[in-house]
Parts: structure tokens; C-alpha cells; sequence
């Protein structure tokens, strides 16, 4: 089976698992799980750069996927007036003074010799700046967490359309990957995993005690939305009108009070789906842009000399390949999509919530759907990010489903059926397990193995 | 009992279409993730009320509610909100009794039930920032905000004559909004803090925590966090290095098993513990006990409430319907009325098809305010002897 029609039956098999979810659950369902397996895509496109291209172990995808979410919040939220009267001043001269602070110490670095000289003066101008921002920095932060802790208690965002945060994030994030790999990249490879592993958990660390900036563990909810509001659809007589177009076959024979209620019902139901292919067409226009320019990466020179650095980047470098700073380069630019993703979760939950980024969910996961799908293989990463988020949603109901079949000939009673089906709902880990498994079985190059192109030459 | 109960909605649950005169209503809670010790206990309560309902055969002329379990994980938000899609668009579920922790409750609500017009009913998201929710009147919580906690903390404190402590919480939305309030409450009484600091769950030693707890300077040490958790370390570490003694706990902390582990230096803690010691809350303790059902679990009373509140709120409305059972919420919860205890679901029922009023009481004196949270009663707490007895209820 050649490649293109491998991709082409995967694909028309998941589209088939989407349908069968809409025909027998509902279409709401199939597009909230459609919606997360766009997402979900997208990062693990981003884990497939690192780590398809050029083989980059990094464990630390929660930490650029919480940033992404922390730009949502930074961008979207409306500024809170009172806090930023309270703290604003000190924060700013704070801020003034890091940035002069961090000028110096490239100033010492670029200026000064390499030796004892240049590490005191480093270390001398981190005490005193360090000794010279705490008296502005910790009263602001005290002001600023002060203003109506309950619901407020930090400084707001910018109050711009939360689309921009999309960009805002895949920036924030390539802005972290930037220090991480300057760093770490100079790392073997199990090292770099240690470190990054160690990275995203500071990140979280940090997003969840600085309250000032992002209230930290009490959350942010209610963010504003780039699609319209269900609530508001459905007072929106255009919408009723279009609806009511729409059903005209069902409503016309009912009585015009079964027509009102039915209709009332309709509308409630539209409203939901309505909202939801908004977010799908967003969603699915981010990832076929990220796709098209990773695929085309790929099969670039570029594409091929990040392959020849992950087979063997001694060769590569005896060919005069410079690896550090490729591989950097390659990890700025998968974290940044990472961070896209966090950002587009971020605004499809509407709203942060920094404890629940745990490294199963946003790390683990993700590389299960890279591997699943694939590594090296865009498609495959794509494909892979749809299997895994569908069977990490669908695992439950189908779980109950399977156990209640296999045990129906037991007695309603029995021990045994109880016991399974009061464990149902854990079958979502053991799946996922299972997937795993099998596929490393029968498939150890993933669902959409890397096609590789011998020749080299241009297709 | 309970089993049988749970094996027959489960059952019904994938028989689906072949039972559709019976009412679904969404039971969706974290049973797997960080609380999946707590949920069963949580579900099979509501399902207790449920079937109360069933039993009496009163509800709209007989119908039958049944119950739709649906995992909401605890954390993950976008997992939370595709298990509610599934229960309200495609099995159609009248009203939820759920979700469990507040940031996966926020997202629900947020994203499901509100836009399609859903009651849903919270046994135990306490954030304080939950009250803020553009809800439209569709969210409503049997547990109480920790805003309140906090308050009765403070007043706890302020009446035993303490005027200083160090606090320490769990670095969560519950620990952090808990020392929040508590922190502004007991300065407003002229209390001081002299310390607030978090510490993180799943460490092996907090010796470093309680070294920076203990430099601030205070005898009594209030501990918000979770007595199987990082909570049991500070306390445990702050004896081993003899740094506090005397400790304040909130209702994570409160339970046997803390008890057990630390041991008589325990005796003379504090604390405080939504629900009072009625003889509603003890009623609902021996029904609990005898459907099999961990005695004292946490949030089981107002699980229970919350689906008796559905049940309840339905038959005043006269139908299954979503928003009907939306517009009957207050005036089944709230006074005047006929006192509903727990176990008296059938006599509330029947007032109700008389068309009385009825007030329900239930488990944990219900009484929701205007944005349709409860206040909640808290008992107060000591140790003596090696055990909590209640000084009085607030």
C-alpha cells in the first residue's frame, strides 16, 4: 500500500469514527471532540517538528502549552484599572529596573574578559539589582493582589480580540524555548529531556504563584470568545429566522404551539452547533497553514539536512552542518506552535485554570498521539493527534458500553460485572495503554510511518 | 442496594432508547483523576435521592429518573466539557447533578450548560470565583463558597481569644481562595496574620515550609490543605521539629484518618466543617450507612441534595422540561413552605402535586441565596481525646 493511500483510508476511517459519534450520539458531541482533535493536532504537529525532524526529546510540551494559555489571558481579559492604579507605578519602575538590570550583565558579558573579573561584576549586579527592585517589586505585587482578591487581585490583560493571543502565544513561547534551548540544546539528547521535563514545571510553578499577573490557582474565567455567544444567537431573530428556514420540513406540519416549543428547542441546539464549526473553521484554518508550511519544510533543503542532523549529527557536522544552532532553531520553532495550540485550547475552555496542567494530560498525551500517529510524519502527527483525543474521549462511554455486553449473561448482581462496571470510566487509561501498544506491535513506525525519499529527489 | 441500583442505571443507560418515558439526569464527577477515591460515594448519594424519587412514584404521574454517570476527570476542562456535551445533546439529560472540582465545573457551565439552558447543580465546587458566573440562573451549589469558611474561621478564632497565626495552604484554587478569605476575615476582626504561604501536595518532607512558617512567629498554625496530602506533612513535620503545636484546620483536613496517623499530639487542633450535627445531617448519615454508603464522606450529604433539589424542582414544575426546572429551583429550595427533611422526598413530591410549597431542608439545610448558593451551617470543631468533637455549629 503506498503511502497516499494509507493516509487517505486512515483518514476516511477516522472521518467515519466522527460521523458514526454524530449519527449515534449527537453533531454537538462530534464537534467538540472534531474541535480538541484540531488542537490536539496542532500540538503534536509541534512535538512532531522537535522530534520528527530533528530528534529532539522534549518533555516539556505542558510548560509552552501553559504559556499559550497564559497569552490568552494576557491579551483578552479587559485591564482592571484599580489594580493597575495600585501597583502600576512600582511594577513599571520594577520592571524599568530588569531591564537595566539584564543590560548590564550583557553589557559585562560583552565588554569585559572572560575570567574572575567578569563573574564578580556579573554576580555583584545581580545582588543589587536584586537588593534595589524588591522594595518596588513586592509592594506592588501586594497592592495589586489586595484589589478584590475574590474576583479580581491581579492586573487584567490588554483587552484585544483573544485571535491575537493565538500569535501572542506561539511568540511567548518561542520566547521561552529561545532561553530553554540557548541552555539546554548543547545537552544529549536524555539530558535535554531531564531539562525540559524540569522547564515546564517551573513554568507551571511560575504561572501558578504569580497571582499578580495571572491569579495563579484562582483562575481566570469568562474570556472573551472570537466566535459569538449561544446565549446571544438565540435571542437573535436573524438566527431564529435562519433556523426556522432551515427546519422548515419538521416545523411546518406541527400545531403552532408544538411549533413554538420545538422550535424553541431547535434553536438551542443550532445555537451550539453553530458555535462550534465557528471554532472548527478557526481551528481547522490554523492547523492546514501549520501543516502546509511544516510539509513543505520538510521536503525542503532544509527538511533534509534537519533529517541528516537526527540520523547522525556527527556526519552532519563533519559536512559543516552548525547542529547547535539548527537544533535550536527547530525547537523555537516547535514550541511556538506548542504555544499556538495552548493558546487555542485556552480560548476554547474559556478560561485558565493553571492547576490542571498536569504532564499526562499535556505532555505524555501528546507524545502518545506523535508516536501513535506517526513521528516524522506531519500527516501522521495530525492523524495521530485525532485517534488518540477521540479514543481519550470516547474510551469512556464506549468502555461502559463494552463491559455491559460482555458481562450482560452474568447476573444483574454479580460481583464480578459490578466491579467492572463500577470501574468503568478507568478504561480510558487502559486504552490508551492498548492503542499504544498495538501499534508498537504491528506497526513500530506509527499508524503513517515516515516515508522516506531515498533519492532525494523533488516529487 | 446501592450496587443493584447502580447496575440497573447503568443498564439502562445503554439500553437508551427502549426506556425513553424515564427522565435522564446527568451525574458527571471526577471518577478518574485526583478525587476518584470520593466520587463513588458522591454519585451513589445523588443516585440514593433518585431512587427515593423512583420509589415513591410520585414524580409526574410515575415517571422514573435515571441517572447518567459521565467522567469529568477533575482537571481536564476540555475532557470535562465533551462528557457534558454528550449528556446534553445526545442523552438528553433534564438537569446535572455535578461537576466536582471548580475549574472543570466553571468550564462546563461556561460552555454547556449554560448556552443550552441546563440546570446544573454543583455537591462541591467551592471557589469563591464561582459566584462571579454570567450562569443566567442555570448554576446553582449545595456547598458553600470557601469565602464563607473563611469568615467562620476568623469568628471561631477571634472568640478562643487567638490573635496571631501562620497559615499555609495547598497551592489550588481551594487552598488559595480559602486563605484569602480567611486572611482578609481575620484581619477584619482585628486578628493578624503573620504569614501566608503555600505548600505544594505530594511532597515527601516539609521541613522547609515549616522552618519559614515557624521563623514568622506565632504559636498557632492554620493548615488548608488535605489531610492525605501535602496538609499531613506539615503538621507531621512542624511536630518532628517542634516548630507548632497548636494547630487551626479547615474542612480538607478534618477526618479519621488524620487522626490516626498523627496521634494524640493532635489533641486541642481546631477546625471547621461544612454541615451541622442536625438531626437532618444525622438522618441522612444513617440512610447513607445502610445503602453502603462511607460514613461522614466528604460532599455525600450534598450530593444528595443536589439531586433531590432536581427531583424536587421538576415535579413543581410538572415536567421534565429544562427550563421549567430552571424557573422552580428557588422556590423548592428556599422558605416558606413545608420543611423537607432527607427520606421525606415522597412527602415533598406529594405537597407538591397538591400544589403546595414546600421548603427543602435535606442534608445540609439548603437555603440558596439570590445567585442560588448556599450559606451553609459549619460546625466547629476540637480535638479531644483523640477525636473531633463538635464545640458548637455556626
Amino acid at each position: 500500500m503506498s503511502s497516499a493511500v494509507r493516509a487517505t483510508l486512515s483518514f476516511a476511517v477516522m472521518a467515519g469514527l466522527l460521523l458514526t459519534v454524530g449519527f449515534s450520539q449527537s453533531w454537538s458531541v462530534a464537534l467538540a471532540i472534531f474541535n480538541l482533535c484540531l488542537i490536539s493536532s496542532v500540538m503534536a504537529l509541534g512535538v512532531n517538528i522537535q522530534w520528527g525532524y530533528a530528534g529532539l526529546f522534549n518533555v516539556g510540551t505542558m510548560g509552552f502549552a501553559a504559556l499559550g494559555g497564559v497569552a490568552a489571558v494576557l491579551v483578552a481579559k479587559p485591564p482592571i484599572a484599580e489594580s493597575w492604579v495600585a501597583g502600576g507605578q512600582n511594577l513599571a519602575i520594577s520592571a524599568a529596573l530588569t531591564l537595566v538590570t539584564i543590560g548590564s550583565v550583557l553589557a559585562a558579558c560583552r565588554w569585559l574578559a572572560r575570567g574572575a573579573v567578569r563573574n564578580a561584576s556579573v554576580i555583584v549586579i545581580l545582588i543589587v539589582a536584586y537588593v534595589a527592585i524588591r522594595p518596588f517589586f513586592y509592594p506592588a505585587v501586594a497592592a495589586i493582589e489586595a484589589v478584590h482578591p475574590a474576583n479580581a487581585g491581579y492586573l487584567g490583560g490588554l483587552g484585544l480580540p483573544i485571535l491575537l493571543s493565538w500569535i501572542v502565544g506561539g511568540l511567548l513561547a518561542a520566547g521561552a524555548a529561545w532561553i530553554v534551548g540557548r541552555i539546554s540544546l548543547g545537552l544529549r539528547s536524555d539530558y535535554l529531556a531531564i531539562a525540559t521535563l524540569g522547564i515546564a514545571e517551573i513554568i507551571i510553578a511560575v504561572v501558578k504563584n504569580e497571582d499578580w499577573l495571572t491569579r495563579g490557582v484562582k483562575n481566570v474565567s469568562g474570556l472573551p470568545r472570537p466566535v459569538p455567544y449561544e446565549v446571544d444567537l438565540q435571542k437573535s431573530d436573524s438566527f431564529i429566522g435562519w433556523v426556522e428556514w432551515l427546519n422548515d420540513s419538521t416545523l411546518a406540519p406541527l400545531s403552532a404551539a408544538d411549533r413554538t416549543s420545538q422550535l424553541h428547542q431547535l434553536v438551542i441546539e443550532h445555537s451550539s452547533i453553530f458555535v462550534k464549526l465557528c471554532y472548527a473553521g478557526l481551528f481547522l484554518t490554523v492547523l492546514v497553514v501549520i501543516l502546509l508550511l511544516s510539509m513543505r519544510a520538510l521536503n525542503s533543503p532544509w527538511g533534509r539536512m534537519m533529517r541528516a542532523i537526527r540520523d547522525n549529527e556527527v556526519a552532519a557536522s563533519a559536512m559543516g552542518k552548525n547542529i547547535t544552532a539548527r537544533h535550536l532553531q527547530v525547537f523555537v520553532i516547535g514550541s511556538a506552535v506548542v504555544g499556538i495550540a495552548g493558546a487555542m485550547l485556552t480560548t476554547l475552555d474559556g478560561q485558565l485554570t493553571p492547576g490542571s496542567y498536569n504532564p499526562l494530560r499535556y505532555t505524555f498525551l501528546i507524545w502518545v498521539m506523535v508516536i501513535v500517529g506517526g513521528s516524522g510524519n506531519n500527516l501522521g502527527a495530525v492523524l495521530g493527534g485525532f485517534v488518540i483525543w477521540f479514543f481519550w474521549v470516547e474510551a469512556e462511554p464506549v468502555g461502559v458500553w463494552l463491559i455491559d455486553v460482555s458481562t450482560s449473561w452474568m447476573d444483574p448482581g454479580n460481583a464480578v460485572r459490578l466491579h467492572l462496571m463500577n470501574s468503568a470510566q478507568h478504561m480510558r487509561l487502559l486504552t490508551m495503554g492498548l492503542v499504544l501498544l498495538l501499534v508498537m506491535r504491528f506497526n513500530p513506525g506509527g499508524i503513517l510511518p515516515e516515508a522516506i525519499n531515498r533519492t532525494g529527489a523533488k516529487k | 442496594m446501592k450496587k443493584l441500583l447502580l447496575a440497573s442505571t447503568v443498564l439502562a443507560m445503554v439500553a437508551g432508547p427502549a426506556l425513553a418515558e424515564n427522565i435522564k439526569v446527568g451525574v458527571i464527577l471526577g471518577f478518574t483523576g485526583p478525587i476518584e477515591s470520593l466520587t463513588p460515594d458522591m454519585a451513589a448519594s445523588a443516585e440514593m435521592a433518585f431512587k427515593e424519587v423512583n420509589d415513591s412514584g410520585l414524580l409526574l404521574g410515575g415517571k422514573k429518573i435515571e441517572s447518567v454517570r459521565a467522567d469529568s476527570t477533575c482537571i481536564d476542562s476540555a475532557a470535562a466539557t465533551a462528557a457534558a456535551e454528550k449528556l446534553v445533546t445526545s442523552d438528553h439529560v433534564a438537569a446535572i447533578m455535578g461537576a466536582d472540582c471548580s475549574g472543570v465545573t466553571g468550564a462546563i457551565a461556561n460552555n454547556v450548560a449554560v448556552p443550552n439552558g441546563v440546570v446544573m447543580v454543583s455537591p462541591s465546587a467551592t471557589s469563591p470565583g464561582l459566584s462571579d458566573l454570567k450562569d443566567k440562573g442555570f448554576f446553582f451549589r449545595t456547598s458553600p463558597s470557601d469565602a464563607r469558611q473563611g469568615e467562620v474561621l476568623a469568628e471561631v478564632l477571634k472568640s478562643r481569644g487567638i490573635t496571631e497565626v501562620a497559615e499555609t495552604y495547598t497551592n489550588n484554587d481551594y487552598g488559595k481562595g480559602l486563605a484569602d478569605s480567611f486572611s482578609k476575615a481575620f484581619k477584619a476582626v482585628g486578628g493578624k496574620v503573620t504569614i501566608s504561604a503555600a505548600h505544594e501536595d505530594g511532597k515527601a518532607d516539609y521541613s522547609a515550609e515549616v522552618g519559614a512558617l515557624s521563623a514568622a512567629g506565632s504559636k498557632y498554625l492554620a493548615v488548608f490543605g488535605y489531610l492525605d496530602q501535602g496538609g499531613k506533612g506539615i503538621i507531621q513535620a512542624s511536630l518532628d521539629s517542634g516548630a507548632f503545636d497548636k494547630f487551626v484546620l479547615a474542612d480538607g483536613m478534618i477526618g479519621d484518618s488524620l487522626i490516626t496517623a498523627i496521634g494524640k499530639d493532635l489533641n486541642g487542633a481546631i477546625g471547621t466543617l461544612p454541615g451541622g450535627e442536625t438531626p437532618e445531617a444525622k438522618s441522612f448519615q444513617a440512610m447513607a450507612a445502610k445503602a453502603g454508603i462511607k460514613k461522614g464522606g466528604p460532599f455525600t450529604a450534598e450530593s444528595y441534595d443536589a439531586a433531590a433539589l432536581i427531583a424536587l424542582a421538576m415535579q413543581a414544575a410538572g415536567s421534565a422540561d429544562r427550563a421549567k426546572i430552571q424557573s422552580k429551583m428557588m422556590m423548592v429550595a428556599n422558605a416558606p413552605g413545608e420543611k423537607i427533611m432527607p427520606g421525606e422526598l415522597a412527602k415533598g413530591l406529594q405537597i407538591l402535586k397538591d400544589g403546595g410549597d414546600i421548603d427543602y431542608v435535606g442534608a445540609t439545610s439548603v437555603e440558596f441565596n439570590s445567585i442560588g448558593e448556599v450559606l451553609g451551617s459549619y460546625k466547629e470543631l476540637e480535638v479531644k481525646n483523640g477525636k473531633f468533637d463538635t464545640i458548637k455549629v455556626h
